[in-house]
């Protein structure tokens, strides 16, 4: 590229998303002038977009914040009005949509949050965050902080900014420089302090009037887990200037909070300004998902998938649904769909492999399961032999379900419901022992459901030993209090120890 | 006759979490089952829920009737009610619940605020009300400064007083609309109307506690004191003191005559109904712990009104009325209430004379013993007059008692209402029996006093004393005495009619301690004590008060102005130069500490998620059983800690440093709105609030050095 004007090429590769290139040609230009106002803005945007990432919508609360915070105000709130009681008895029971390994309903779509629940210790916390899922241990250092470590890598001539020895103050009165730089600092140095500073001394330089560096503030007070403040700020500044930033994080300050009303009436207001936004139909849909009311989420998919028919998530989701609901070929047809898209994926090649089965095309079903193992990785292949397994069970092939299911904890030594499989079958078989043992280690690695329970009473029963039985039965129904099996054999139980005791 | 009313034990419950005193309300927070609402330390607060919607059946099996909610502040003050313009019946309520730098309005039922306002002025005081022509809203009332919020978080009411919020009710006070009646750590009850203006100041003995509206223009209030009394419409009707402080105040009909009776919580765990009109105790009951707040509500949903009292300790208890709910409506409940009142007042009646009985019998007994004549000095004694003397000297009132006759004083008992402490001053002059005593006095405050005196007299050998009572009158500012002091630095101008004179000469005469009363303005009077001089002059048709302090002025103009119609004194100009300079460095601080504060927080919140993370990792190195890594960690974070007490220490001390001067702001809005009298007074302190409200600290000392109401012409902003 001879004879072109430098700052115009940096231009040329940044909007081209070429960040890196670009930021090399502004050190070039800033090397033979230091004082060059619009390379130096325009590296600072470079470095910025490199890192980057949109978190309007993403929501991940750390470890510390889940167990060490009170943000909640209502430790016991009316189910349906808290991400942490969810409905229990609206969409399909449990028996019929199976848990995550938190204990939430599958959720046809995999979000950071999603999978995690509220661990009741910390020991169990730390465990998990170790082992399974990959939760940060705090919102504030974690995530953040891996994203930090990018910016020390790009800086080979230290640091490009130092802000330490700026005078924000300055910069404040510098609209197009300030804004620059505060995202600098909040995205590659990850300073959230000196971010605010920044802020602040901005929005009083802009005599309260501007809306993005109340938004901004506002999401520095978020990342500080200083709610109030946040609210306060996201509120003034969506009243003056209606904007999708100021919405999304309004209402992710209200879902940090829990208070799922409020951030479904914030989603709401902002319909109202930007009507038919998908984001925020999509907020909504993922806040009633997150309480429970599959029902509602479903519908508010429907509306995302009519404004944005190519929207991922609401065809994932809408698929689980109509899956999970028993009508595999419209699930087919959705999951179809996202193959046309491009979505290549194990657990899409897995899912269709499932809904090609309860739709009785077999041939199809192992077909895709072979595609989805190709390109598993541990825990994926962990959950489709699992699949496989329960394919051979109803097949009657009780060989190639032990192998699969053998295989599949091996893959993840913590597949509860694979234990449990493994332990009817070994039952099944007459070996009791290892069929004790496999449903101890799933009720060990897996305290969220309740099949073991009931399986293990069910084995104890049988073998006459009554006290074991009717802890586990109780244990089960405490896990699932409106599981039948369950109920009756509790009734049983009694019926035989009340006869014994006569 | 019929049995009077008694109170009778209907449901006892415990909490399980200590209540803190003031923050007990009882609401209905699905629309329709009354729930009870109270705080507990740590900011809790407690939800007691006995009913549920039908619905909901599944789940109360599994739920127990008691609810915690977090709010992770202190708790001050709390309030159950809803703001909603519309009347309708099954309106949910909300929690209001206000700490010392929010006010969070809650929606249990949804689990979601309503709305929640930072309140910078702190929350001592919170009630809910509807003035005229105006929605409902939720009263805040702080450090000299009563906010007013509407259903959506927007305030609507604000004004200044003259020291802490206490207390407050809503209801028509002295006049046929609504009004905000406040009662305040300075030992005032103030009222406003609905634009904030002051209508009626009425001066206590002590700090108000509590404030209630019974029912019509009838207020209930109590003081630090344990005083507790009724005022109807700014008279009172009567006033109790006792050991105890009350605690809680709270309306109940008793007696199903439709007027509600005032039930008082003690300090000691009494509940006590007391008549309005007489405040004669009607009925007692007592708990174990302090009494923490009443309520009263339709709690069992039985279709009569329950008295709830809750203890400190967590203990609730429910009185209903011993009485059948059928006699309600078969005896004339007036001429019940009248038929027992004569009684009391014969049983009364009898008392006294048993007593006098007994006294005479004693006396004749005694004299029969001795056998003796009155003797001379006897006559002496009997022919007694006290005089008594007033004269202001540097601060102090010097109250002269000597007696006509030259009997020397053996005794004298003073008794007034919050001149001493503990009421009361008794002087014994045993040794050096004189005919004549001075006692000095230093009125804590510019406020008249009545001294009841008694005066024993008799020479230090009879057996007998003569007891003269004397009534003394302090006049406002008897601490000012009669001086010549140069022209003070501030004044207030403002215009004079000539017939007026005569009425403020008569005012000067009434209410200062003069050696000699004075006929005219003209030579200037001037008064000295040490808390400043004040000057009086009449320039042409101007009257001029000058005073050091604006304070003083305000006194001054406030105590003229209640006795002489001043028409002209909206007009009036002050100028005080040295206290603007104190407003200035007040503004600056206030100001900067804003700003370190934000700072502060930052670093605290940046710390607490350090620790947080630290926590858990040391837990992580403890389960993986490398021990050596978790002292490390473990170490760090006892460090990390101390650098978070230090910096909450810091913050704390920048946070009270806030209020004072928040506080010293609002007293000197306050003031200097006193200075002036009716409309323009309400007009200063909008526009005062607009400048704070707007952050504009420029516009807000122009206001406070001119005085000039014009509404301001800047740009409105919303707040930082």
């Amino acid at each position: 590229m001879e004879g072109v004007d430098p700052l115009f090429y940096a231009h040329f590769l940044f909007r081209r998303r070429r960040y890196t290139e670009a930021a090399d040609v502004c050190s070039e230009l800033l090397a033979k002038n230091p004082y060059d106002k619009a390379a130096w803005y325009l590296k600072t945007r470079c470095l910025t977009e490199d890192v980057r990432i949109d978190e309007t919508e993403l929501e991940e609360e750390g470890l510390a914040e889940v167990m060490l915070d009170e943000n909640a105000v209502a430790s016991v709130p009316r189910p349906g009005t808290s991400f942490s009681r969810p409905l229990t008895d609206s969409g399909s029971s449990r028996g019929i949509r199976p848990m995550s390994k938190s204990g939430r309903p599958v959720s046809g779509f995999a979000r950071p949050g999603t999978q995690g629940a509220r661990p009741s210790t910390m020991e169990a916390a730390v465990r998990t965050a170790r082992s399974a899922t990959s939760r940060p241990v705090t919102s504030a250092s974690g995530r953040y902080v891996r994203l930090g470590t990018a910016s020390m890598l790009s800086g080979d001539d230290g640091t490009f900014i130092d802000v330490s020895k700026l005078d924000l103050r300055k910069y404040a009165f510098r609209r197009g420089l300030a804004r620059a730089l505060v995202l600098y600092i909040l995205h590659v140095l990850n300073d959230t302090g000196k971010a605010m500073e920044l802020a602040a001394y901005a929005t009083e330089a802009a005599r309260f009037q501007d809306w993005w560096w109340k938004a901004i503030l506002g999401f520095c007070y978020h990342r500080l887990n200083l709610f109030r403040d946040a609210e306060k700020q996201l509120k003034s500044s969506f009243k003056q200037t209606p904007s999708i930033l100021a919405c999304m994080l309004l209402a992710k300050v209200y879902i940090r909070m829990d208070q799922p009303q409020n951030a479904i009436q914030c989603y709401r207001e902002g319909l109202e300004k930007f009507p038919d936004e998908p984001v925020l139909l999509a907020g909504i849909a993922r806040v009633f998902e997150g309480i429970g009311d599959l029902t509602k989420s479903v519908e508010e998919y429907k509306k995302l998938l009519k404004v944005d028919s190519t929207n991922v998530e609401a065809i994932a989701s809408l698929a689980a649904d109509k899956f999970y609901g028993d009508q595999p070929e419209i699930a087919l047809v959705f999951y179809r769909r996202l193959l046309q898209m491009g979505v290549e994926s194990a657990e899409l090649f897995n899912n269709l492999g499932l809904s090609c089965f309860q739709a009785q095309q077999y041939d199809m079903a192992l077909g895709c399961f072979e595609r989805a193992l190709s390109m598993a990785d541990d825990e994926a292949m962990s959950d489709i032999w699992y699949n496989i397994a329960f394919v051979g069970m109803s097949l009657g092939n009780v060989k190639l379900a032990r192998e699969a299911l053998v295989l599949a904890v091996t893959c993840d030594s913590t597949n509860g419901e694979a234990y449990n499989n493994l332990g009817v079958i070994e039952q099944r078989k007459g070996n009791s022992g290892d069929a004790r043992g496999h449903y101890q280690t799933a009720i060990k690695v897996s305290p969220h459901i309740h099949e073991p329970h009931y399986n293990y009473a069910l084995m104890s029963l049988e073998a006459g030993d009554l006290q074991q039985a009717y802890k586990q039965v109780n244990d089960a129904l405490q896990l699932y209090s409106a599981h039948l099996p369950s109920q009756d054999l509790l009734k049983e139980l009694k019926a035989t120890l009340s006869q014994h005791a006569s | 006759m019929s049995a009077p009313s008694q109170l009778s034990t209907a449901f006892t419950l415990k909490l399980g979490f200590d209540v803190q005193p003031g923050c007990v309300a009882v609401g209905r927070l699905d629309g329709v089952h009354p729930c009870l609402v109270c705080a507990a330390p740590g900011g809790k607060v407690v939800v007691h829920s006995p009913h549920h919607a039908k619905g909901d059946v599944q789940h109360s099996k599994k739920r127990s009737d008691i609810s915690v909610l977090r709010f992770n502040r202190e708790v001050t003050r709390l309030c159950c009610g809803s703001l909603e313009a519309s009347g309708a019946s099954q309106q949910p309520d909300l929690v209001f619940v206000g700490s010392s730098d929010n006010l969070t309005a809650y929606d249990v039922v949804n689990n979601c605020d309503k709305f929640s306002v930072e309140a910078a002025d702190g929350c001592s005081a919170l009630c809910i009300g509807k003035l005229k022509d105006s929605d409902p809203l939720v009263f805040i009332g702080g450090t000299c400064s009563i906010y007013g919020y509407d259903a959506d978080g927007n305030d609507q009411f604000w004004t200044v007083t003259g020291d802490d919020v206490t207390a407050m009710a809503v209801g028509p006070f002295t006049t046929g609309d609504a009004e905000l009646v406040v009662g305040s750590e300075d030992f005032d009850i103030r009222s406003f109307n609905a634009d904030a203006e002051l209508l009626v100041e009425i001066s206590e003995r002590d700090a108000i506690t509590q404030l209630i509206r019974l029912s019509g223009q009838r207020f209930a209030f109590s003081l630090a004191n344990g005083t507790v009394g009724v005022f109807q419409s700014s008279t009172l009707l009567w006033s109790h003191k006792t050991k105890h402080q009350a605690t809680a105040l709270a309306a109940y009909d008793i007696n199903f005559d439709g007027v509600p009776e005032l039930a008082v919580g003690w300090a000691d765990g009494r509940v006590d109904v007391f008549n309005p009109k007489t405040g004669d105790i009607i009925t007692s009951q007592s708990m174990k712990a302090a009494i923490a707040g009443l309520a009263v509500a339709d709690y069992r949903m039985e279709g009569k009104e329950t008295l709830i009292a809750v203890s400190i300790d967590g203990r609730v208890c429910g009185f209903s009325i011993g009485m059948q709910r059928d006699q309600r409506h078969t005896a004339a409940p007036v001429v019940q209430e009248d038929l027992s009142a004569r009684l009391r007042l014969l049983q009364q009646k009898k008392k006294d004379l048993q007593y006098r009985l007994s006294a005479l019998s004693q006396q004749t007994a005694g004299t029969k013993r001795k056998q003796q004549q009155p003797s001379e000095q006897d006559h002496m004694i009997m022919a007694t007059h006290i005089t008594t003397e007033l004269k202001a000297e540097d601060g102090k009132v010097i109250l002269t008692i000597a007696t006509s006759s030259g009997a020397p004083i053996r005794s004298v008992v003073l008794f007034a209402d919050g001149l001493f402490e503990g009421e009361s001053y008794v002087m014994h002059c045993a040794e050096s029996a004189k005919s004549d005593i001075t006692i000095s006095l230093v009125p804590p405050r510019l406020e008249a006093f009545v001294i009841d005196a008694k005066v024993l007299v008799g020479p230090p050998t009879a057996t007998k004393l003569g007891v003269c009572e004397v009534r003394v009158h302090v006049p406002k500012f008897a601490s000012f005495h009669r001086a010549d002091v140069p022209e003070p630095t501030g004044a207030v101008t403002f215009p004079l009619q000539a017939a007026q004179t005569d009425k403020v000469v008569a005012w000067v005469n009434k209410h200062f301690l003069l050696p000699s009363p004075v006929t005219g303005l003209v030579p200037p009077i001037g008064f000295a004590s040490p808390s400043g001089s004040i000057y009086l002059v009449q320039h042409g048709n101007n009257l001029v008060i000058g005073a050091d302090r604006g304070e003083l002025a305000s006194i001054l103009l406030q105590s003229l102005t209640s006795e002489v119609k001043l028409k002209a004194a909206e007009s009036a100009k002050s100028t005080f130069p040295s206290q603007l300079e104190e407003l200035q460095d007040t503004l600056r601080s206030v100001s900067d500490l804003h700003a370190a504060r934000q700072k502060l927080s930052v670093e605290i919140a940046d710390q607490s998620n350090l620790a947080k993370s630290l926590l858990l990792r040391a837990e992580d190195y403890r389960m993986m059983g490398n021990f050596a890594m978790m002292r490390g960690t473990y170490l760090q974070l006892g460090d990390v800690n101390r650098d978070l007490i230090k910096a909450y220490n810091i913050r704390n001390s920048n946070y009270d440093e806030l209020v004072r001067q928040l506080k010293a702001l609002n007293q000197f809005i306050s003031r200097t709105a006193d200075l002036y009298v009716g409309k323009a007074r309400t007009d200063l302190i909008a526009s005062c609030r607009a400048a704070i409200k707007a952050n504009d600290m420029d516009q807000l000392f122009n206001l406070l050095k001119s005085g000039a109401t014009a509404s301001p012409s800047s740009p409105s902003a919303t707040d930082v």
